[in-house]
């Protein structure tokens, strides 16, 4: 597409330059573990270049390096590490300091922890100013307000008053951005900027970071999602295990992988791939093939009739019947004499075998939702039904035996694990529902269990520190399914996994799906996992269903202006 | 406590609404203190009167006294102890509340005037050991945090000492240290500046080491926060990071009980004032409880009261202003 313009722009010199960077921490044994393993890599003036990898490709520690910052104990080689021709590693102390935030800008992931949550956005962008300007404290109000404007936040002057906790995620992250362009660096170094963003917002400030490429700086964009980097980079390098393994244009990368690794990477993201097709390579084939359509009952009632034991058979439902019905729920949250609507009116069927995606941006009730159906909340209004028995607002007492009918999995699974138990135990204390935690006598059945999400039986013995993110949320699966329930309820379940990983999640919850025909209640901020994985699709904003219908009508011709938001947002 | 509450938080994006207003969270504290204080007051007032021995013979000066009956008939008449205790109880409020704190039996004064003159050294002797207390321990984060692994292992050994020794050990190891070794402070304590060092520094060394464990765990959580790799990326001198981030975080739970400390510190001055032969509050007490003066014990137990909650008020409004987050959403 812009081979000539990239040609022009190579000629320009570099604002930096990488040659055979090697970061090395030092391990136990006195060995260097190298994270990063000869990269080399050019950034000109007005160029964007992306790096993506998956967690612990070293492709942050190749940003930080940059700065100098790649950690405690690192030692970091390279045969050319310059910075607008400043040598960085022959640099120290107080030329050091200059050239952070001088002539580097860094912009890490989540504003929220990333800026001092105490202190006012005004005052740290003012401190970048007052290391890097010559500017007294009223010009650097002045400026901080300037600098507040140009990132697009409205009503700067009020703005640089709060602290990160009293804005938006979008709003917060732009102002992480204009604390990293104050000191008007060279080069900004983007490291998963847009991560902790719902889609829209996420848009936004992709924007914004072209924008300032535009303006002649030089940007280094680190991310793990290739979609994000799509709409942006001019060049992608993608890393695995501390080296580069291919570079080219987006569309060349995306379109064309060469290397086996990057293919892996563009097949794993589920937005715009069918329902039911694998996105991980590893997938069983009997996975493969088209699901049965809800219009076709009775084959599914044959498949159903073809499987299973006898007593499992009894219970078993009809693929299509309605397991879990919400009628008018609503929710209101009274916070510091203000109200907040979490859910107003909400209204779905979950059914045997099919799953409802609930998408929308953070705050949009979705969690709520999924709460109320849980019965951790009570409903201001309306009801919920579950197997054609009511089920919420009935009291605690009476709801309990029928819990295990309803199994969720969370986004973050570590959290939702007691982290001195082992897997044993958490999976034990599950499949006797809640009566032992000792492994022994169930030994058996969590054997079936781990096997069913795809884990070696001799992980129970592990605490859930000691497990992989992939890892933990298999468990938080296996540990939704010991109950045998019939409906799933996925809050945000692959939301914090690398793409890889999640496609191999949301692999086995397909697989599991067919297998028992469960129904699932998919709650997700990102409108790719919905459409792939779901039947139909409900939009959610501000506590209400602004939109539903069969996932195809809902993502290809939206109604809603929001839910049109949101496909543009994926599409960028 | 008012403050503690955690609300259901939905997971929203709208901006958190601010904490309730000062003045009704002031009025509530308020309140609070009243509460406080009327509850000593009830407490001593029971206490007192269920411990074994007449208190109209204790006023006439104990069981030796050899008191005739128509004396403590004088007394219990003089004292109101012949009146139902209920009634007692309210009369007793009743001139609490219009600030009388009632006649020293041992002083023969007035118990308010008998405070007055104490109460201002043992403040002195109990700010100037919290600050002094800070001081110490914020020095000693600074240089466990810059000095690397070994400084930090020393820190924390050195807290955990300090934090375990007792006041009366520790008053006389300093005064063989700085008065009969070294000869530069005053073994016993002397008007003026230099004869606070030494009570000073024996109630501030444990404290400091007390603190400073709990900063501990919290310095390092910040230190290991993305907001630190922020500073540093825009070319934040460690020490300005230590000084405006780290430690603000860091002191956030200490600050909290900073209130608790300064109780600590009054109790402790009983001790301290008597080996130093200073006069204050802590000593008064001692000889108070030591002669049975009733009314100045309860007296020396209210003030104390009022000034812990005071100081637990003042901690609060500085842990707020630290920490301006709302405290009753958290994140």
């Amino acid at each position: 597409m812009t081979g000539q313009v990239l040609t022009e722009r190579a000629v320009t010199a570099p604002v930096l330059t990488v040659r055979d960077l090697v970061v090395a921490f030092p391990d136990r044994r006195g060995q260097g573990r190298r994270v990063v393993d000869g990269v080399s890599f050019h950034v000109a003036a007005g160029e964007c270049v992306a790096i993506v990898g998956e967690s612990g490709s070293g492709k942050s520690v190749t940003a930080r390096s940059i700065l100098g910052l790649a950690g405690e104990g690192a030692r970091v080689s390279a045969t050319e590490l310059t910075v607008a021709g400043q040598d960085v590693l022959s640099l120290s102390g107080r030329s050091l300091r200059r050239l952070r935030g001088g002539t580097v800008g860094l912009i890490a992931q989540d504003a929220l922890v990333s800026l001092d949550p105490l202190r006012p956005i005004g005052r740290e962008i003012g401190d970048t100013l007052a290391l890097h300007t010559g500017l007294d404290a009223a010009a650097r109000r002045a400026r901080t307000v300037e600098l507040l404007e140009r990132v697009g936040l409205p009503e700067a002057d009020l703005r640089a008053g709060q602290r990160p906790g009293q804005l938006s995620g979008g709003q917060r992250q732009r102002a992480l951005i204009a604390a990293g362009i104050a000191g008007e660096p060279e080069l900004l170094v983007a490291d998963e900027p847009t991560t902790a963003l719902d889609q829209p917002v996420q848009a936004g400030v992709l924007r914004l970071l072209g924008q300032l490429r535009d303006d002649g700086t030089g940007v280094l964009l680190i991310s793990h999602d290739l979609s994000v980097v799509l709409g942006i980079a001019d060049r992608v390098l993608v890393m695995t295990d501390g080296v580069v393994v291919e570079e080219g244009t987006p569309s060349e990368v995306f379109e064309r992988p060469r290397h086996p690794y990057t293919r892996k990477l563009v097949d794993a993201v589920p937005a715009g791939r069918p329902r039911g097709l694998p996105l991980s390579a590893g997938a069983p084939p009997s996975a493969v093939g088209p699901r049965p359509a809800a219009a076709t009952p009775t084959a599914v009632v044959e498949r159903s009739g073809g499987s299973g034991t006898a007593a499992h058979e009894a219970t078993k439902p009809t693929f299509g019947e309605v397991l879990l019905e919400a009628s008018g729920l609503s929710r209101t949250f009274q916070v510091g004499g203000r109200e907040i609507v979490a859910a107003h009116d909400v209204s779905f069927s979950l059914r045997a075998g099919r799953t409802l995606g609930l998408v929308g941006e953070s705050g949009s009730g979705k969690s709520t939702t999924a709460r109320l159906l849980l019965g951790l909340e009570r409903p201001d209004a309306g009801e919920v039904t579950l197997l054609g028995e009511p089920w919420s607002p009935l009291p605690e007492t009476e709801r309990r035996p029928r819990r295990s009918l309803l199994g969720a999995v969370f986004q973050d699974a570590l959290s939702s694990f007691d982290p001195r138990w082992t897997v044993g135990a958490i999976l034990a204390d599950a499949v006797t529902r809640g009566r032992s935690t000792r492994h022994g006598p169930v030994r058996a059945e969590v054997s079936e269990l781990l096997d069913t999400v795809g884990l070696d039986p001799a992980l129970a013995t592990r605490r859930p520190l000691h497990l992989s993110g992939g890892q933990s949320q298999r468990v938080s699966v296996a540990r939704a399914l010991a109950a045998d329930p019939r409906v799933l309820i996925l809050d945000e379940p692959v939301s914090a996994l690398d793409v890889s990983v999640q496609a191999q999640v949301l692999d086995l919850l397909d697989r599991l799906q067919r297998e028992r025909d469960l129904a699932y209640l998919l709650i997700t901020h990102d409108l790719g996992v919905a459409v792939h994985m779901s039947d139909d699709i409900a939009v959610m904003q501000a506590g209400r269903i602004v939109e539903s219908g069969p996932a195809a009508s809902v993502f290809e011709s939206p109604g809603h202006p929001y839910a049109r938001l949101l496909r543009d947002a994926v599409r960028l | 406590m008012a403050g503690a509450l955690t609300l259901p938080v939905p997971t929203t994006g709208a901006r958190r609404s601010p904490a309730p207003g000062n003045r009704r969270w002031l009025l509530l504290r308020a309140g609070g203190v009243v509460f406080v204080l009327w509850a000593a007051a009830t407490i001593t007032f029971f206490a007192l009167r269920l411990i074994p021995g007449d208190p109209a013979e204790a006023i006439l000066g104990g069981p030796g006294s050899q008191a005739g009956p128509e004396a403590l008939e004088q007394v219990r008449r003089e004292y109101g102890l012949d009146q139902p205790l209920l009634v007692q109880y309210l009369t007793y409020l009743g001139r609490l509340a219009t600030g009388d704190l009632g006649q020293s039996y041992s002083l023969h004064k007035p118990v308010a005037t008998a405070i007055g003159e104490q109460f201002g050294a043992t403040l002195a002797l109990a700010l100037c050991s919290l600050v002094l207390a800070w001081a110490l321990a914020c020095a000693l984060a600074a240089w466990s945090v810059r000095g690397g692994r070994v400084a930090w292992a020393i820190g924390s050994g050195l807290e955990l000492v300090a934090a375990a020794v007792p006041h009366f050990w520790l008053a006389t190891v300093l005064i063989l240290l700085f008065s009969l070794t070294l000869g530069i402070l005053p073994p016993v304590s002397v008007p003026g500046p230099l004869g606070i060092v030494l009570p000073a520094l024996t109630m501030a060394i444990p404290l400091a080491g007390f603190l400073g464990q709990v900063m501990r765990e919290s310095l390092l959580t910040a230190m290991e926060s993305p907001f630190v790799t922020t500073a540093r990326a825009r070319g934040e001198s460690e020490v300005r990071i230590f000084w405006r981030h780290t430690l603000r975080h860091a002191a956030i739970p200490a600050v909290g009980l900073s209130g608790w400390a300064f109780g600590s510190l009054i109790s402790g001055a009983v001790v301290v004032e008597s080996v130093f032969a200073r006069q204050g509050l802590g000593r008064s007490l001692l000889s108070a409880v030591q002669l049975r003066d009733v009314t100045l014990v309860t007296g020396i137990v209210l003030v104390v009261a009022l000034a812990y909650t005071v100081m637990t008020l003042v901690t609060d409004l500085a842990d707020r202003a630290i920490d301006p987050r709302g405290r009753a959403v958290t994140e």
